[in-house]
């Protein structure tokens, strides 16, 4: 049961025949492949970790851009509003000014007015008295036309009511 | 009964080239290994699926038990130690298909392996420490430890050859006188036992004590 003979030597030619061919068939080929997976692992992370820092910049650049480009539309509102204010400053001083001038003006027109008016007022009432004063020194003269002076004022007041005074 | 390996013929009608049937088994082992390493391997991709990453999960478990051991030479030693793995652990398995003798049932198919294993220790070891400082380790850390040394080193082939040829003939006669005494059923659970699981837990034993071997030579 335990005998040693040649079957030894033809069972270690079996392993290294193995052993051979293995190497050939398994061995190698899955070393290979793992090597090359794990470098292409490798170089997949680094790719990715140059991608990764190159999107970091990329974000910064233009979160740097937004920023900027936000305070420049502040600026330009502000600067806008600033400039529209004083516009409207301008426009409610230069409209109270013509306000101010049309009121003169008319102010003056109406001063005007009133002074042609007193004027012809003057005028109507100094020869309103003066018809009158010299009606009443007339018919002082004589007494006794008196009485058909009043007659005759009324009877004139009469057929004349909507007489206009002269 | 004789559990032994039984001469089948004689090569070239020769006396001294017997071929016994564990050679026989020995050889097919050989051929189906090679096929299914072949199969595995076909067809590789660099992602990997289906039996590719069987082949990849097998390769990648041995070295794990190199690695430690060996530090950075694990794929240097790769090619011995999983050749051991995997010839001896399919060599125990094929004593599962019915009237077949496991290769490694046989005294000279461990021996054999055993030393190979024991050639592959002394030349790492001069290798690591050269040939004289190999020599002298044997008589350290005093020199008349110098014998003991020597017969324990030469002890290694024998206990590590003997212990795999023990388990699987002891289970292999076990498993016979099994089905001389209840040849229904019962020797099912029992194969399990004694093919499969002692036949892996073997096959991870003999390779990892060989690792242990080099790896002590180097220290």
């Amino acid at each position: 049961m335990v005998n040693i003979n040649a079957t030894m030597f033809w069972e270690v030619l079996n392993f290294f025949i193995l052993l051979f061919l293995l190497r050939r068939f398994l061995y190698t080929p899955i070393k290979d492949m793992l090597d090359s997976r794990a470098a292409q692992i490798n170089g997949d992370l680094d790719e990715a970790e140059k991608m990764k820092s190159e999107a970091a910049d990329l974000k910064a650049q233009y979160e740097q851009k937004l920023k900027d480009a936000r305070s420049e539309a502040q600026k330009i509102i502000d600067n806008a509003e600033t400039r529209a204010n004083k516009r409207a400053k301008n426009i409610i001083k230069e409209a109270e000014e013509k306000a101010e001038k049309v009121k003169e003006k008319k102010m003056e027109e109406i001063e005007q007015m009133r002074k042609e008016t007193m004027a012809e007022m003057r005028n109507k009432i100094a020869s309103f008295t003066v018809l009158a004063a010299g009606q009443l020194i007339q018919e002082q003269l004589d007494e006794e036309k008196h009485e058909v002076m009043i007659n005759q004022f009324i009877d004139e007041l009469d057929s004349d009511k909507l007489g206009e005074i002269k | 009964m004789n559990p032994g390996p039984q001469i089948k013929f004689y090569l070239f009608n020769k006396e001294y080239l017997p071929v016994t049937d564990t050679l026989i088994v020995g050889w097919v082992s050989v051929i189906l290994i090679l096929i299914l390493a072949k199969y595995l391997t076909s067809n590789l991709k660099m992602r990997p699926e289906g039996k590719q990453n069987v082949a990849e999960m097998i390769i990648e478990l041995i070295y794990d038990q190199i690695e430690p051991m060996l530090p950075n030479e694990g794929w240097r030693f790769l090619p011995f130690i999983a050749t051991i793995f995997i010839y001896v652990g399919f060599s125990n398995l094929i004593g599962l298909v019915p009237g077949v003798t496991s290769p490694t049932g046989d005294l000279n198919t461990t021996l054999g392996l055993a030393l190979v294993v024991f050639i592959v220790v002394q030349l790492e070891g001069m290798r690591e420490h050269g040939v004289w400082g190999y020599i002298k380790s044997f008589a350290e850390p005093v020199i008349f430890l110098l014998p003991i040394n020597v017969i324990g080193e030469l002890a290694k082939p024998i206990s590590h050859s003997f212990r795999l040829f023990g388990n699987i003939v002891g289970g292999g006669i076990i498993m016979t006188l099994i089905y001389q005494a209840a040849p229904a059923l019962v020797p099912v659970p029992l194969h399990a036992w004694f093919d499969f699981f002692v036949g892996m837990i073997q096959a991870l034993i003999f390779g990892m004590v060989a690792i242990a071997y080099i790896s002590v030579a180097k220290s």
